[in-house]
């Protein structure tokens, strides 16, 4: 049925009279009226799925009776390609009602460190206590001692910000600090642009899917992704597995080693330059240091940099010539290429070949999104997040600053991955917490020790997760994508608010919880004396919507007033730069492939390609003991992170930690599919099931992360990319050997 | 009368199981009970297990109380107020389509949607413990002309279903290029098709 709610209404209207609808085949049709009858019994409401991490924010519609949800369906209107959600969105239903959610906020009664006992209290102690706690901790040491943090979802972003930052510390962070700012940050050390890649578009010729499986990671992307195959555009794939992305889309496979994507791109840049398929003309222009990375990438020819990477040189040259020969785009995910050691500059390197290709913001290539009126939640708007008044006055106050200098001048939220070094030092104290994972980090254990060392933590959520919540004061419990109204949905120019339905037991949306606090901190004009609606309106406000508008509408899509056709090459324009002149928003205004930031700073101004910290060539003698190139963090279908372990239509797909060996190296070792094997390395080590695919290139171990016990982080080590601060979730060494049959997974 | 069919495209499927997912949501079908199952196989493509909708079904014969039969759309159900759960159709299945109901649902107490669809006595979610159960194509859903939860809810479009009467429809025109039954030798005639 394609149908948004106003024709569904008047189709019960015209009960089957004239009513259409699309059938299996995707003809009209006239409903018979046994359907509306069927359908009228419920009732439909709208809201966006909350099973990835809020990217991509896919529309549902849910059917409920009374205030029980019973049925969940794509929403069909909505503003995306192709009209799915994936098994996540369905699964909701089975999270929604799971009897262990969380009804009550509760205060541990015993010391932190210890499997917590909670004792149930009211909302006003719970709201109560965290502001006297907050207000004692700035009046003794600063409001900047106080860490505002989120995790999944991201939804809560804008007004923790505001809240961050009305009470006076510059300290907010989230799980964007291991996912997608650092990719964020390479870009705007290029270019200035925030965003780097796009989906193939119109022109395409070629696009380059680098290290981004959305078969797995956002399955409701391939329908667009195949009809751009079926359409001409040819696909390259570079990953470390043959994954459905190679298949599917009929993908020229480049099955690197991890960690070498930046000599991959190195490699791609000297046969470019080499055989002249550069575009001159843009680079004399807009490119600034292509004389300095022309003489670096000399030293990459195909045969060293299939030594390097383990692609054969004569894929090297024709992806490169092919990057080269038309309109060519890449699709980067948020992480693959920038968890290594050397992360930042291999994506550099890799957005210096898109540069240098004349493929910036050209049609086909990488185009540039218009501004968005309203900012999607990932980010927020500067002015409600009080980014753009009250954060510069903060500045000198961050806790990442002499850590991460790079980061702490580029990007509005701190680096968080030093957090127990921040609470050793006294910099951090308290942390309000929404949806997050003490364990997402190397070394969990140093960071569940930083949140019991705190004066005071808290954190929302919607179970309770002894990991992370055995180490902090309070546990809220937070209203589900189904029970929340804010914030309103927004897709690019058209908004929809959600429906929600009551609330299990108390719990409370994230928004809501963080007004509440605001209100009892004292910042009553800020937080609009607790009205959430009021706050919503302040967050609508440069659009002109409210949320009496958007309820009005009735969950239909509102669109924004749409901008003149949008253009390209807006460099040339003067729409790029804040100043309104041609150019790129960096300091040279042009394109750096020789950052004068990172010069400034110390650190390498080219794309240079090192090897990762451990890596068979970087350490030899290790990778003797452990010759296995271990790769973690990929996404597998059903889960994201941490999350859907205890929903069952989803962990009975996968009830136990898996590790993905090629059939190559399991036969060498013994292992058979299904055996009990432990994944080991200098580290640490875990015990796991064998899985046997092809999908992994042999000499490669590929591990599914999120395990409450047999958790590769552990294997992991803090060697932070000097940049960005990321963690090496992609590079480490190991070994893997059958288990003996009486260990425990 | 349509004679339906279903052809699945395997070279577009990705293994996200979002069909054996909604499949779930849709018919709220017990633990181990999945009607459709998607699994890897070491060359990384994936085996896509669901019952085949045999124009002469093993499952319908070894019935001794003829609780399974092929009902007028083609499609085989099970009457479970009939069934007597003594696992004749399971052992005759060679699709490996069908299970025994389970006594226990996934958790302690029915979720409130579990009891809502008692209460709206929505016949596709009732499950007898220790009775068969298998896919009947959502029949509830074709009965409206709407594709099985598992056709509308793949990712790629990997799954179409039709009218294999109708040599306009996608389904006759993917068996016309080739689709192909899956142990044909064995004389079941299923109404699957694989491309």
């Amino acid at each position: 049925m394609r149908q948004t709610r106003r024709e569904f209404l008047k189709t019960v209207a015209v009960a089957g009279s004239t009513a259409a609808l699309l059938d299996c085949a995707g003809l009209l049709r006239r409903a018979s009226a046994e359907e509306i009858a069927e359908i009228a019994a419920e009732k439909m409401g709208y809201t966006y799925c909350d099973g990835c991490n809020h990217v991509p924010m896919c529309g549902m519609v849910y059917y409920k009776r009374g205030n029980v949800i019973t049925r969940l369906q794509t929403r069909q209107d909505h503003n995306y390609p192709n009209n799915t959600i994936c098994s996540k969105g369905y699964a909701q239903l089975q999270e929604q009602y799971h009897p262990e959610r969380l009804r009550y906020p509760l205060k541990r009664t015993n010391p932190k460190g210890r499997p917590s006992h909670w004792q149930r209290i009211s909302w006003d102690e719970a709201i109560g206590t965290v502001a006297a706690r907050l207000k004692e901790i700035k009046a003794k040491y600063g409001a900047d001692k106080v860490c505002f943090f989120t995790g999944d979802p991201k939804e809560m972003r804008p007004v923790l910000q505001r809240l961050a930052y009305s009470f006076g510390s510059p300290n907010f962070g989230t799980e964007s600090s291991t996912c997608f700012r650092s990719v964020s940050l390479g870009s705007l050390l290029l270019s200035g642009l925030p965003r780097p890649g796009a989906g193939p578009g119109k022109e395409t010729k070629n696009c380059f899917v680098w290290g981004v499986n959305q078969s797995y990671s956002m399955a409701t992307a391939m329908k667009g992704l195949i009809k751009a195959k079926d359409g001409g555009v040819r696909f390259f794939v570079v990953d470390p597995r043959k994954t459905p992305m190679v298949r599917t889309l009929n993908g020229y496979h480049l099955p690197l080693r991890p960690g070498t994507d930046g000599a991959l791109a190195v490699g791609m840049m000297h046969v470019v330059i080499k055989e002249n398929l550069y575009d001159k003309e843009f680079v004399d222009k807009w490119v600034h240091g292509f004389e300095e990375l022309k003489s670096y990438v000399r030293e990459f020819p195909p045969e060293r940099t299939e030594q390097i990477t383990g692609v054969p040189a004569d894929r090297i040259v024709e992806a490169a010539r092919a990057f080269s020969a038309g309109p060519s785009t890449v699709m980067l995910s948020a992480s693959p290429v920038v968890h290594h050691t050397n992360g930042n500059q291999n994506l550099r390197a890799v957005l210096s070949l898109f540069a240098i290709t004349g493929n910036c913001d050209r049609p086909g290539g990488m185009v540039v999104g218009p501004p968005p009126i309203l900012p999607s939640t990932t980010d927020g708007h500067p002015v409600f997040c009080r980014r753009s008044d009250l954060l510069p006055k903060l500045q000198h106050l961050r806790a990442d600053r002499e850590y991460f200098p790079v980061w702490s001048e580029l990007v509005s939220e701190i680096q968080v991955n030093r957090l127990p070094e921040y609470v050793d030092a006294g910099k951090i104290r308290a942390m309000v917490m929404f949806g997050g994972n003490a364990k997402m980090w190397p070394q969990p254990h140093l960071y569940q020790k930083a949140l019991r060392r705190m004066d005071f933590s808290i954190a929302a959520d919607y179970f309770y997760r002894p990991w992370t919540h055995d180490f902090v004061d309070m546990l809220l419990p937070a209203a589900t994508c189904f029970e929340r109204l804010a914030p309103a949905a927004v897709f690019g120019r058209s908004v929809y608010q959600r429906q929600p339905v009551r609330p299990l037991g108390e719990a409370r949306e994230d928004w809501q919880i963080i007004v509440d606090i605001g209100t009892a901190l004292g910042l009553k004009e800020e937080f609009c004396n607790g009205s959430l609606e009021a706050v919503i309106n302040e967050d609508l406000k440069p659009s002109g919507l409210t949320v009496e508008r958007l309820r009005n509408a009735d969950g239909c899509m509102v669109a924004l007033p749409s901008q003149a056709a949008p253009k390209t090459r807006k460099y040339e324009l003067g729409m790029l730069r804040a100043d309104g002149k041609p150019g790129f928003e960096t300091p040279t205004g042009k394109i750096e492939v020789y950052s004068t930031i990172l010069k400034k700073h110390g650190i390498d101004p080219l794309p240079t390609y090192k090897e990762p910290l451990e890596s068979p060539v970087s350490d030899p003698r290790l990778a003797k003991r452990y010759p296995l190139v271990f790769m973690t963090g990929a996404r597998v279908p059903f889960y994201t992170h941490t999350k859907w372990r205890d929903v069952p239509w989803l962990s009975e797909l996968q009830p136990e930690p898996v590790v993905n060996l090629n059939p190559k190296d399991a036969g060498a070792r013994g292992i058979k599919e299904g055996d009990k094997v432990i994944l080991e390395n200098s580290h640490g080590h875990i015990t796991v099931r064998a899985h046997l695919t092809e999908m992994v290139t042999a000499g490669i171990v590929d591990m599914y992360h999120g395990w409450a016990k047999q958790d590769v982080n552990t294997m992991l080590t803090r060697d932070f990319d000097p940049i960005s601060g990321f963690p090496p979730y992609k590079s480490a060494l190991c070994n893997v050997r059958k288990a003996p049959d009486n260990a425990v997974i | 009368m349509a004679r339906y069919g279903m052809v699945i495209r395997t070279g577009l499927c990705t293994g996200c199981q979002t069909c054996s997912v909604a499949c779930k949501m849709e018919n709220l079908t017990m633990p181990g009970c999945a009607r459709t199952r998607i699994t890897e196989r070491v060359d990384a493509t994936w085996e896509i297990a669901a019952c085949m909708q045999c124009e002469a079904p093993p499952c319908v014969g070894a019935c001794p109380v003829k609780a399974t039969s092929r009902n007028e759309k083609g499609v085989i159900v099970v009457d479970q107020d009939a069934c007597i759960g003594c696992g004749k159709c399971i052992e005759a299945c060679p699709y490996d389509a069908r299970r025994l109901n389970p006594a226990k649902g996934y958790f302690s107490e029915p979720l409130p949607f579990e009891e809502m669809a008692k209460k709206a006595k929505e016949a596709n979610r009732r499950h007898v413990a220790g009775k068969a159960d298998k896919c009947d194509w959502c029949l509830h859903r074709i009965a409206s002309n709407r594709p099985p939860m598992c056709v509308e809810a793949c990712t790629t479009g990997a799954r179409v279903f039709g009218d294999r009467d109708d040599p306009q429809s996608a389904v006759s025109r993917l068996i016309k290029e080739g689709a192909k039954q899956i142990k044909p030798e064995l004389g079941t005639r299923p109404a699957v098709f694989y491309l």
